[in-house]
């Protein structure tokens, strides 16, 4: 009997790289996306505590403000694309979301191994 | 020669890791295709902000509706190139078994 496309991409391994690449680059854009957003509070803090004071804040959005939330927003929407394509693939192969089936396909991988 | 090489690569797993990576990146591609255009119509307002402050026309920056389906299409023709790529190296390494003996679901340890 032919096998199925599923069960060849859950046999083969292939559907759990897949799953697992595609979480990392969701964790990696979402960090990306954070990370000048985050910067600008750290180094707003640093600010503050170095002079004692409030630093200036600027009424309404400045160039630079806009500039950051629209990359902000590009990467979170990547971000959750990217996990929300994870999740669909996991669903469809698995029947299960990405976290619990790569745990279930870990605990599989432990016992091949010990067995 | 095929039959060692395909015994090597699904043997070591290389084949299991190649074919995750192509076929996630066909997912990306696909999903560039949907959130770019999308990026586009809902950024399109502060897009346009941000071109007037550099003083720069939208399209002269490469930022037109049309330039977004143009890059639309394009990731869509990316991650039909990697499917079918992905589909063909699959069919060839896992949809027959590797060893000689009596067939029976790729990638399953053969019987004892």
């Amino acid at each position: 009997m032919k096998p199925h496309l599923r069960e060849i991409l859950a046999g083969s391994h292939v559907a759990a790289v897949a799953i697992v690449v595609l979480l990392l680059w969701s964790i990696v854009s979402a960090g990306q996306a954070l990370l000048r957003p985050t910067w600008r509070a750290v180094s707003f803090l640093i600010t503050a505590v170095a002079i004692w004071d409030v630093p200036y804040i600027q009424p309404g959005l400045s160039f630079g403000d806009r500039l950051l939330l629209t990359g902000w927003l590009i990467g979170l929407v990547h971000a959750v694309a990217t996990f929300a394509a994870a999740w669909l693939l996991s669903r469809w192969v698995y029947g299960v979301g990405p976290f619990r089936s790569l745990g279930t396909y870990q605990a599989r991988l432990n016992r091949r191994s010990h067995a | 020669m095929l039959k060692r090489v395909k015994r090597a690569v699904v043997g070591s797993y290389v084949g299991a890791i190649a074919l995750g990576w192509i076929f996630a990146r066909a997912i990306s591609h696909f999903e560039n295709a949907l959130t770019g255009p999308l990026t586009f119509w809902t950024l399109g307002d502060a897009m346009g902000s941000i071109a007037a402050a550099m003083g720069r026309p939208l399209g002269a920056m490469g930022i037109s509706a049309q330039n977004a389906i143009v890059q639309g299409v394009a990731e869509l023709l990316r991650c039909a190139v990697l499917l079918g790529l992905g589909y063909l190296l699959l069919r060839w390494l896992y949809f027959e078994p590797v060893n000689d003996e009596a067939p029976g679901p790729a990638g399953s340890a053969p019987a004892q």
